[in-house]
C-alpha cells in the first residue's frame, strides 16, 4: 500500500491544484519544467523520481482504486483533478504510523544518485565475490555499461585484495542495515547476488514479503535513500561507501535545455535572441528562466518583474492562499503576465527553502 | 584460417569444452570449407557452437540472423562471460546515439547478431557491404517457410541480401523443420545443392505422457502431488502469463519445501535473467513459465517438464519437452489437457493477423492520409496506436503493404487498382496463413487423442524412424507414475538465517572460503 499512500500523500499537498497526471510525472522524475516547479510548489521533493519506472497504466489503476474506495474524489467539474477525502486522509494517518517507510524518501536530493549507487553495489559484490572463487564466468546481473566500466575499474585496482574489501563491506552494511527495521535489511539483502547466490528478483520479493511487485521497488529506492542518508550524515565511518559515492553526481537539477538557455543568459543574450539562436520558441525560453529562478536564488528576477509589480503578485498568492495562476491573475493588475506571476513564485519558493535550511 | 590447431584444440580454447556433441564437427569443417548447409539438429544439442566457433576461426565476420532479441542477448551475455568480446547483437532497441557509435566500429567485431527488420534497413545494409563477411548464419530457418509454425515475412528477403553481400557461405540452422519445411529452406535461399545435415530430433530417455482431465482444478491437483512426490527440476509451461503467475504463486503454497517461481516475456530483463540463474543454480526446484523460457538456458537436469495448456504446434512441443533429460536420465514429458483447452489456441490463431474487417477499416485511414498529404508517424508504436494493431499484426501488414507497393519509406503511393489488387490479396493470405495455424493445430490435438504409441506419432512428420524408449515409452504404452524412479536431486533445506548471517556468508566471511 506504500505506491497508494504516497499517491494520496502527493494529492493532499496538491490539493486538487493539478491533474493526477502530474503526480505521475513527480514519482517518474519528469525532467520537465511543469513537474519541477510542482514539486517545490507542494513541497513534494522527496518523492520526485522514487518511481522512474513506474508505467502511466499501473498508476491509472492505483488511481482507480483509490477513487473507488473513497480515498480520493473529483473536483467538481473537472476531470482529473481530485482532492482526498476524509477517509483518504484518515487513512494516511494510520499508514505513517504502521509504515516508517513513507519518511525514508529524499527524491530530489538522491534524483541521479540512487540508481548509480545501488547498480555499483550489486554488480561490485557480485564481481568480487566471484573472482575471489576463482570464478570468471559468470553473467552479471546488471547490465548497464557504465555500472560495468566503474567496476571493471575498481575491480583493477583492488583484485588482489578481495577478502579486504569484502570484509569491509561487510561492516559498513551491517552498520548501515542495523539503523532499518530487520525486515527491510533482509529484503535488502536478498536482493543481492554472489558468488553461486542470485540475488532474488522483484517478484520474488514481493512473493515473500507478501507486498506488490511495485511496492518491493518503492521499499528497494526507500531503503536505498535512507542508506545514503546515513552514509552522507557521517562519511568517515563509511569510507568504502563514500568511495562508491564518490564521483556520482547528481546531474545537476536543471532539465538539459534550461541548462543551455542560462549559459545564454549568463553571456547576455535577450529571450528573443536566445529563441533564434536555439530555434525554439520565446515561451520555451520564458519556462526555462521560470526553472532557472527556482534553482538560483541569485537569479536577478527585476529584470523580468519591477519590484511594485513583486509585491503585488506576492499580495495576491496571499489573498487566494492558493498557487493557481488563474486565481492570482484575477487579482492583480491586467498588464502583469503570467509568466511574471510564474517567476515571482518560483523565487519566492527559492527564498523560503533558503530561511528553512 | 588458423588450420595449425586442430578443431578439437580450438573448442577448448576459446569455449572451454573437451569434445564435440552430435553433429557439431561435420557442421562447422564443411563450413570451413566453404560449403553451405541447412543443419538441424536437436533443441539443446549445442547449435551455436556451429557458428561460433567458426567466427572465431575465420578472418572476417559472421553475421547470425536471429528472430528472437532476447535470444541475441542472452548469447552475446554467455558468450562474453566466456570471454569472446567481440560480439554485439543489434536490434531496433537500441539508442540512437548507441547505434550510430556501434555503426562507426563494426569491423572491430568478431560476430554480429542481427534482428530480421533490422536488417532490411539500407543504412545498416550500406555499412554491411563495406565490411569482410565471410559467414552468414540464419538462425530458427523454419521461419523462412511459409508452411512453417513461424513464418517471418522479413526471412524471404535474407536471400537477396546475401546477394548485396557478395554471397558468403550460408549456414541456415533450424531444430524443428519438417520435411516439407527445408524444401522451402533451400529454394527460398536459392540454393538447391545446399549440404543437409539432418540429425534425428527424437528422445529416448524422455517418456511421453498425456493426462486428460475435466478441470483447471484436477491439473492443479495433479502438479501439485507430482511436486510432493518427486524431488527433481520441473519446467511447467503455460500459453498465458497470468497463469504461469498465477500458478507459481498456489502451487507456493501448496508445496512450501519446493523454490517455485515464474518467468514470462513481460518481465524486465534482470528480473528474468535472475530466474534463469536461479534455476540453473539449483536455487530453483520448478519454473512456471510461457514459451519465451528456455532459449539458451543449459541446464541438463531437468526431469519433469509439464505443459499445463495446449501448445500450438507439435514443434513447440518438441522443442520445449526435449529440455528435459539432457544428461540422458529418464525423464518425464506430461500434457494437461481439459475439454476446453483447445479454445485458448484458437482464439491465439485468430488474434494473430488483422481480420479482413480491419484491413478494410485501415486501407480507408491510409487513403484519407493519402488525401492530406502526410506522411505516416515515423514511430512504429504509434501507428499501431493509429490502427489499432498489436506488433505482430503491424509487422506483418506494414510488410504486405510495402510489398504491394503501397507504401515506401513512410510514403503512401495510391493507385486505385493496386489497391483493390491488394485488399484483396492481403485478406488471402491471411485466410491462409490462418489455415496452416489450424492445421498444425490440429495435429498437434490429433496426437493428444491418439490411441497409438505417442513416441512414434510425435515424431512421425520430422524423421522416418525412431529410437526405442530407453526407459518407459508412452502412456499409451502403459507408463503410469507409479513405476516412475528418476534420478532426484537432494531436498533443498530451508535457511532461516539472520539477515546478517546470511550477508556474511553472502560475502564469503569467514571460514571455507579460501579459495585465494
Amino acid at each position: 500500500m506504500l505506491v497508494e499512500a504516497i499517491i494520496i500523500k502527493c494529492s493532499l499537498n496538491i490539493k486538487g491544484e493539478r491533474t493526477n497526471s502530474s503526480i505521475y510525472h513527480i514519482l517518474q522524475g519528469k525532467k520537465s519544467i511543469q513537474t519541477v516547479q510542482d514539486i517545490h510548489m507542494y513541497q513534494l521533493e522527496s518523492y520526485y523520481g522514487i518511481f522512474r519506472s513506474l508505467t502511466k497504466g499501473v498508476f491509472d489503476k492505483k488511481i482507480n482504486g483509490l477513487i473507488n474506495e473513497g480515498m480520493l474524489q473529483q473536483v467538481f467539474g473537472t476531470e482529473a483533478f481530485y482532492t482526498v477525502s476524509k477517509t483518504g486522509e484518515e487513512w494516511l494517518d494510520q499508514q505513517k504510523k504502521s509504515n516508517s517507510m513513507i519518511n525514508y524518501f529524499n527524491g530530489l536530493n538522491y534524483y541521479g544518485v540512487t540508481d548509480v549507487f545501488i547498480e555499483r553495489l550489486i554488480l561490485l559484490i557480485q564481481t568480487i565475490t566471484n573472482t575471489k572463487m576463482n570464478h570468471f564466468n559468470f553473467i552479471p546481473v546488471i547490465d548497464k555499461t557504465p555500472a560495468e566500466n566503474w567496476v571493471k575499474n575498481v575491480y583493477h585496482k583492488k583484485k588482489t585484495r578481495e577478502t579486504e574489501v569484502l570484509g569491509t563491506i561487510f561492516n559498513e552494511l551491517k552498520r548501515l542495515l542495523h539503523d532499518i527495521s530487520d525486515e527491510e535489511a533482509e529484503m535488502f539483502v536478498d536482493r543481492l547476488t554472489s558468488y553461486k547466490n542470485y540475488g532474488m528478483n522483484i517478484y520474488q520479493l514481493a512473493a515473500k514479503y507478501d507486498f506488490t511487485s511495485e511496492d518491493v521497488q518503492l521499499q528497494l529506492t526507500g531503503i536505498t535513500h535512507r542508506l545514503l542518508d546515513l552514509i552522507h550524515r557521517t562519511k568517515s565511518d563509511f569510507p568504502f561507501m563514500s568511495y562508491i559515492l564518490r564521483d556520482i553526481s547528481a546531474g545537476g537539477y536543471l532539465t538539459n535545455s534550461a541548462d543551455k538557455t542560462y549559459n545564454f543568459f549568463k553571456s547576455g543574450f535577450s529571450i528573443e535572441k536566445i529563441a533564434q539562436v536555439r530555434q525554439l520558441k520565446e515561451n520555451t525560453i520564458y519556462d526555462h528562466i521560470v526553472e532557472i529562478a527556482l534553482y538560483d536564488l541569485n537569479f536577478p528576477i527585476s529584470h523580468f518583474v519591477n519590484e511594485a509589480n513583486q509585491e503585488k503578485i506576492i499580495k495576491a498568492v496571499r489573498s487566494t492562499k492558493s498557487y493557481k495562476l488563474k486565481d492570482i491573475k484575477q487579482l492583480v493588475d491586467e498588464d502583469i503576465t503570467y509568466f511574471q506571476i510564474r517567476l515571482v513564485l518560483a523565487h519566492s519558493k527559492n527564498l523560503q527553502k533558503q530561511v528553512i535550511k | 584460417m588458423k588450420q595449425h590447431q586442430s578443431l578439437e584444440e580450438s573448442l577448448k580454447t576459446y569455449f572451454g569444452y573437451t569434445s564435440f556433441r552430435t553433429g557439431q564437427k561435420e557442421i562447422i569443417k564443411d563450413i570451413m570449407n566453404g560449403k553451405d548447409i541447412l543443419g538441424i539438429l536437436p533443441t539443446g544439442s549445442g547449435k551455436s557452437i556451429c557458428y561460433q566457433l567458426p567466427a572465431k576461426l575465420l578472418e572476417g565476420i559472421t553475421i547470425v540472423v536471429s528472430p528472437l532479441i532476447s535470444l541475441m542477448i542472452d548469447q552475446v551475455k554467455q558468450l562474453k562471460a566466456a570471454n569472446f568480446k567481440e560480439v554485439i547483437a543489434l536490434n531496433s532497441f537500441m539508442e540512437p546515439v548507441e547505434r550510430n557509435i556501434v555503426y562507426q566500429n563494426l569491423h572491430r567485431y568478431k560476430l554480429i547478431y542481427i534482428s530480421p527488420e533490422l536488417l532490411q534497413k539500407q543504412e545498416l545494409q550500406k555499412k554491411l557491404v563495406q565490411l569482410n563477411i565471410n559467414l552468414f548464419v540464419i538462425d530458427e530457418a523454419h521461419c523462412i517457410s511459409q508452411w512453417g509454425h513461424e513464418f517471418r515475412p522479413d526471412y524471404l528477403k535474407l536471400n537477396t541480401i546475401i546477394e548485396r553481400l557478395d554471397n558468403p557461405t550460408v549456414l541456415a540452422l533450424s531444430a524443428t523443420a519438417a520435411l516439407d519445411v527445408q524444401d522451402d529452406i533451400s529454394k527460398a535461399l536459392k540454393r538447391p545443392t545446399i549440404t543437409k545435415h539432418i540429425y534425428p530430433m527424437d528422445r529416448d530417455n524422455i517418456t511421453f505422457c498425456v493426462q486428460e482431465v475435466s478441470h483447471d482444478h484436477e491439473k492443479i491437483s495433479i502438479l501439485h502431488q507430482l511436486l510432493s512426490d518427486y524431488h527433481v527440476p520441473a519446467l511447467i509451461y503455460f500459453t498465458s502469463r497470468k497463469a504461469a503467475e498465477n500458478t507459481a504463486q498456489l502451487l507456493s503454497v501448496k508445496n512450501p519445501s519446493k523454490r517455485i517461481a515464474f518467468y514470462h516475456g513481460g518481465m524486465e530483463q534482470i528480473d528474468r535473467i535472475t530466474i534463469q540463474q536461479q534455476f540453473m543454480n539449483d536455487q530453483l526446484d520448478v519454473v512456471c513459465c510461457t514459451s519465451a523460457f528456455g532459449m539458451g538456458i543449459n541446464k541438463s537436469n531437468i526431469h519433469l517438464v509439464i505443459h499445463y495448456h495446449l501448445p500450438p504446434q507439435l514443434e513447440s512441443y518438441i522443442q520445449e519437452v526435449g529440455r528435459a533429460g539432457r544428461d540422458g536420465a529418464s525423464s518425464v514429458g506430461l500434457l494437461l489437457i481439459s475439454p476446453n483447452d483447445v479454445y485458448l489456441p484458437r482464439s491465439i490463431i485468430e488474434k494473430e493477423l488483422p481480420s479482413p474487417e480491419d484491413i478494410g477499416v485501415i486501407f480507408q485511414q491510409l487513403l484519407n492520409y493519402f488525401k492530406s498529404g502526410e506522411k505516416l508517424p515515423a514511430n512504429e508504436a504509434s501507428i499501431e496506436n493509429m490502427f489499432q494493431l498489436n506488433e505482430v499484426q503491424w509487422r506483418f501488414l506494414r510488410n504486405q503493404l510495402e510489398e504491394h507497393g503501397m507504401i515506401d519509406t513512410g510514403k503512401i503511393k495510391y493507385d486505385k487498382d493496386i489497391w483493390i489488387a491488394a485488399y484483396h490479396s492481403i485478406g488471402n493470405l491471411i485466410n491462409e496463413r490462418k489455415l496452416v495455424k489450424k492445421n498444425k493445430l490440429n495435429e498437434m490435438v490429433q496426437w493428444v487423442f491418439e490411441k497409438d504409441c505417442l513416441r512414434k506419432n510425435l515424431y512421425k512428420g520430422f524423421q522416418s524412424t525412431y529410437s526405442p524408449a530407453a526407459y518407459h515409452c508412452c502412456s499409451n504404452c502403459g507408463f503410469t507414475f507409479s513405476e516412475w524412479s528418476p534420478v532426484e536431486t537432494k531436498q533443498n533445506v530451508k535457511n532461516s538465517l539472520s539477515w546478517e548471517s546470511k550477508l556474511k556468508k553472502l560475502l564469503l566471511i569467514g571460514e571455507g572460503y579460501e579459495a585465494k
